[in-house]
């Protein structure tokens, strides 16, 4: 036929059926394959974790005590517990409190070591350093800080060197054991916001920052309208990272706070730990443990729409 | 008034010193391109004049005041990138206005002011696009109004056409050419593209090495080469080179080349007779017999084509005499056979002559 194409009319009497049964039939063989590779994590995450996720949502319907069998159906009356139980609401503040320190003190504070550190000088050093109490594990970190806070401790004594003798007990009092905690809390944990956003920091392209500068910008104004728009997408997942860590914070508080008489009302963890391990009320621990992984659904769910709207803001 | 002086300007990376001492006046709304091989310093020049890059030594000027220690914000500056550098999260909109809007502009004034870049620049139909939703040529449309709407007292551009194709380079060198002339404000243009630097500049400046090699109009240094760099640096194909020894009364001889190249009376400060030199000669001034205008004054010799580069209205012949390889320009082209060998006049009026030591030109300085 020589060099000539197809005409319209040639590729419009082709077999439209033909023409995409290639594509059918790759397409068949990719989901085999895939679901061959996909078997065993799905095996493992079905049985190990969905399974486990159902079992607790039923347990949460039951009058279940630990030594009593499954006991009969309850409906909503460990929900309705939840909302009597004086434990319960003092829990649930605190924990409150937790999502709010965590969500602003790791991420501010590891924004603001991320552009101190970005490009410094001893910025390797200095990002060990801060990365340094990440690798502990978290219930040494807190018994480090046990003795910190202790009354014959180190902070009493720094303290006492500025304001005379001081034999504070901020673990045993209500209104300095959660903040005192939360500190211990950030000091561990913000190494890894602070290298997520380095990283992000490092990502962004030189050029725009240096485009704002001659467009006639200050150094704040740079950092407000591009670094920071451009860093949005670290920022989001630092801040999910964060809060996560807030809602489902155990091992400080636990550790810290083992001298504690109201530690049950520290945080729905310890409180869903109490009910279930100290006061064998399992079906009413597990109610507390369907709602903390709500709100957790909740705030992941969250995350998916904000992500997506951020990703669409910078596409 | 923003005439941008460059004196002793030095900028040193560590131990390498990119830019090494170099002086330049940049008139007062005047295009001037800086052109030169890759590495050469351009950019680090450009970026040193927008404030990006410190000075390490020697002083930046524009309007008479030493810029040195200012910021990019207060030099009154605005520079198109290579890359476009546009703020991937703004719309078009919002990047034409950004520099305005923070600097606080009343609204009236930006509002105009981006109209009329829109205009120019034909951009409406894209305000409410993001960078990424834009072709390269449109992107390179937004960084010239982002440049635009500032109204600055000097524009700088970095190779702002390189990612484009043909035809949409040669129609943006227009524009830009329109824009200067519009504005008359100061244009300082890297290019490595000479096409670009002849046809848009007033003042070329070649550059080597972090040197300045020749700074004059277009016209000068293709004519006027001030050494054998800048000769073949300028013009395309560049410019062929062969060995020649000053003979009695100024003529030029170069083996092989049965009779000598008498060189225009008075042109040129000859060396002694004997002395080697380098004789230029640009493709176009070798001309193949029957082949263009016959020069008026020229010498004949005989050479072997070894390819031949049809380009439709001409043809680029390379062809060889003695182990001399060299390329002339064929106007009117006929079909030519590799091997054939043909007939070739040198133009006697247009040679050039350069020293084999310093490689500077030994054509006499007029006036
Ligand atoms: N930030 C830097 N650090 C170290 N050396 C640099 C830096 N920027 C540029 N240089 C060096 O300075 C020299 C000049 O670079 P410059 O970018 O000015 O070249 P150019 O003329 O713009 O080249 P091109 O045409 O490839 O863009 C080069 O040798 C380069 O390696
Ligand atoms: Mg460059």
């Amino acid at each position: 036929m020589g060099d000539r194409s197809m005409s319209d009319s040639e590729l419009g009497a082709l077999d439209a059926e033909r023409l995409g049964s290639a594509d059918v039939r790759q397409r068949r063989r990719n989901a085999l394959t895939g679901a061959l590779f996909a078997a065993p994590a799905l095996l493992f995450v079905t049985s190990f974790l969905l399974y486990p996720v159902a079992m607790n949502v039923w347990y949460s319907f039951t009058a279940w005590r630990k030594f009593e069998g499954l006991g009969e159906w309850a409906g909503l009356a460990n929900y309705q517990r939840l909302a009597t139980n004086p434990n319960f609401e003092a829990a649930a503040i605190n924990t409150g409190i937790w999502v709010i320190a965590s969500l602003v003190l790791p991420v501010a504070l590891a924004l603001a070591l991320a552009v101190l550190l970005n490009g410094a000088r001893f910025s390797d050093t200095a990002k060990t350093l801060f990365f340094l109490p990440r690798v502990l594990a978290p219930t040494a970190a807190g018994v480090i800080w046990y003795y910190v806070y202790a009354p014959n401790g180190v902070l009493n004594g720094f303290l006492s060197l500025f304001v005379g003798p001081v034999d504070r007990g901020w673990l045993f009092e209500d209104s300095t054991i959660t903040p005192a905690i939360i500190v211990a809390f950030v000091w561990q944990t913000v190494g890894l916001p602070m290298v997520l956003l380095l990283i992000g920091l490092a990502a962004i392209p030189r050029d725009p920052i240096e485009a704002a500068q001659i467009d006639g910008a200050t150094p704040g104004q740079v950092f407000l309208h591009v670094t920071l728009p451009l860093l949005l997408p670290t920022i989001l997942v630092v801040v999910i990272i964060s809060v996560l860590a807030g809602f489902t914070a155990f091992d400080h508080i636990w550790v810290m706070a083992q001298s504690f008489p109201g530690k049950r009302r520290l945080s729905l963890t310890v409180l869903m730990y109490y009910e279930a391990f100290t006061n064998n009320a399992w079906a009413f621990a597990s109610a507390i443990a369907v709602v903390l992984g709500g709100i957790v659904l909740a705030v992941t769910w969250l995350q998916a729409v904000l992500q997506e709207r951020v990703d669409r803001m910078l596409k | 008034m923003a005439e941008v002086r460059l004196v002793n300007l030095v900028k040193a990376f560590g131990r390498q010193i990119a830019i090494k001492g170099i002086n330049l006046v940049i008139e007062d709304k005047s295009f001037v391109a800086l052109v030169g091989p890759s590495g050469c310093g351009k950019s680090t020049t450009l970026r040193m004049i927008a404030g990006l890059e410190t000075v390490s030594w020697g002083d930046i000027r524009i309007g008479g005041e030493v810029v040195n220690d200012l910021p990019s914000r207060s030099r009154g500056v605005a520079m198109v990138f290579q890359s476009y550098a546009l703020y991937p999260h703004m719309s078009v909109r919002a990047n034409l206005s950004f520099g305005l809007r923070i600097s606080g502009e009343p609204r009236a004034e930006i509002d105009r002011r981006v109209a009329d870049a829109v205009e120019v620049l034909e951009l409406g139909p894209y305000l409410d696009r993001r960078p990424s939703q834009l072709s390269g040529g449109q992107r390179q449309r937004v960084a010239m109004g982002r440049a635009m709407v500032r109204e600055p007292r000097v524009f700088l551009f970095d190779e702002p056409l390189s990612n484009l194709d043909a035809k949409l380079r040669h129609q943006m060198r227009a524009e830009i050419k329109k824009l200067h002339r519009r504005i008359q404000n100061t244009v300082v243009y890297v290019t490595h593209d000479q096409v670009e630097a002849m046809t848009m500049a007033d003042k070329i400046v070649i550059m080597r090495d972090g040197r300045i090699e020749q700074v004059g109009s277009p016209a000068e240094v293709f004519r006027s080469p001030a050494n054998i760099f800048v000769a073949g640096f300028i013009g395309a194909p560049q410019m062929n080179f062969f060995r020649g020894r000053v003979g009695p009364g100024g003529a030029i001889f170069v083996d092989r080349i049965g009779e000598p190249v008498l060189a225009e009376p008075g042109a040129f400060v000859l060396p002694a007779e004997g002395e080697e030199v380098i004789l230029g000669l640009r493709p176009e001034h070798i001309v193949p017999e029957n082949h263009g205008m016959v020069p008026r004054r020229s010498v004949c010799f005989k050479a072997t084509v070894t390819m031949s580069e049809a380009l439709g209205n001409e043809t680029l012949l390379t062809a060889a005499f003695g182990g001399v390889e060299f390329v002339a320009r064929m106007a009117d082209p006929r079909e030519v056979e590799d091997g054939e060998t043909i007939e070739f006049r040198i133009d006697s009026d247009r040679i050039h002559l350069f020293d084999p030591v310093t490689e500077g030109t030994l054509r006499r300085v007029s006036n």
